[in-house]
């Protein structure tokens, strides 16, 4: 059986990547309004996955707000393109 | 969390939110006005010139004045722009064949008459028309269609029906600048809409830092 990533496995961390993945980068803002999690439950689950490596998170200043912004790394991008190769792998096995 | 995880309708959607502030509705529609105005006086020409140097920093200004603070910032992946520009091309060569043909049936082979600068509006919105399935296949925005709608018809009445003067190439110019000018209108009032929609729906958020 296939070694299911599971920082990415869970269901909250499997979304926060999903969405960045199909884009270049993504303040915190609008994760959280695409992922309709809440402000803690978004910012838990970030730096986790910063942890991992899986994110970059950069802090500016936009005028003078600070804002968060987070795109996928390399190491998490092949991550996830790993994750999602082994769930077709066993949705495969599964179905044959 | 057990919805279906559907990278292309995720990615979809945050296209759509991402442009759905209206904005790209009301420069599109400073850009046709600025258009027409070039049709009656050459000197508007600046004003098109300047499009390509400062339309993506005005967008930008206008984003982070109205979209960012409600919504949040997205930067989304960037087209392979060769292959785009190829396509573009094809798709507006194929665009010209086709209503050249039209044109040609329509004269009865007659092309003494043919008159060219006619044609631009009916040709203006199929060439549209491609760049809305476009639109609508990265956003899944169903405005696209009536945007598509509204310039095709637009286009047809103004080849069609909009001509009635005898007097050649000088009525014809002038249909074309009623015809973009009409357009102007439909999507600087569509953008304002929009955007004042957007606004309504997407109050400003004050957000915490991320880190507390």
């Amino acid at each position: 059986m296939k070694n299911f990533d599971k920082l990415i496995h869970e269901p909250a961390r499997l979304l926060i990547m999903a969405h960045l993945f199909v884009v270049e980068s993504a303040d915190f803002l609008f994760l959280m309004r695409q992922t309709g999690m809440t402000f803690g439950n978004l910012s838990s689950h970030m730096s986790r996955l910063e942890t991992a490596g899986y994110i970059d998170v950069e802090k500016e200043f936009v005028g003078k707000k600070p804002n968060t912004k987070l795109h996928l790394t390399e190491d998490g991008r092949a991550a996830f393109q790993e994750y999602r190769r082994n769930m077709r792998h066993v949705f495969g096995d599964l179905s044959s | 969390m057990n919805e279906k995880i559907d990278l292309d309708e995720i990615e979809r959607k945050m296209w759509r939110e991402a442009n759905s502030d209206g904005i790209m509705e009301l420069l599109l529609g400073i850009l046709l006005f600025f258009t027409a105005g070039t049709w009656a006086r050459s000197n508007f020409t600046i004003f098109l010139a300047l499009v390509p140097i400062f339309g993506n920093r005005v967008i930008e200004a206008l984003k982070a004045r109205f979209t960012y603070p409600r919504i949040g910032y997205v930067e989304l992946k960037e087209e392979d722009g060769k292959s785009l520009g190829w396509g573009i091309l094809g798709y507006v060569l194929a665009v010209i064949a086709v209503v050249s043909i039209v044109a040609a049936v329509f004269y009865g082979g007659n092309l003494e008459s043919f008159d060219a600068y006619r044609w631009v509006p009916l040709a203006f919105g199929a060439i549209f028309l491609g760049g809305m399935i476009y639109l609508h296949g990265k956003s899944g925005d169903p405005v696209a269609y009536l945007y598509s709608f509204v310039t095709l018809v637009a286009g047809g009445i103004f080849t069609f029906y909009g001509f009635e003067s005898s007097n050649g190439f000088e009525s014809s110019k002038h249909i074309i600048q009623l015809y973009l000018l009409s357009l102007a209108g439909f999507f600087l009032l569509a953008g304002l809409v929009r955007l004042l929609t957007f606004m309504r729906r997407n109050p400003v958020l004050v957000m915490p830092d991320a880190d507390e």
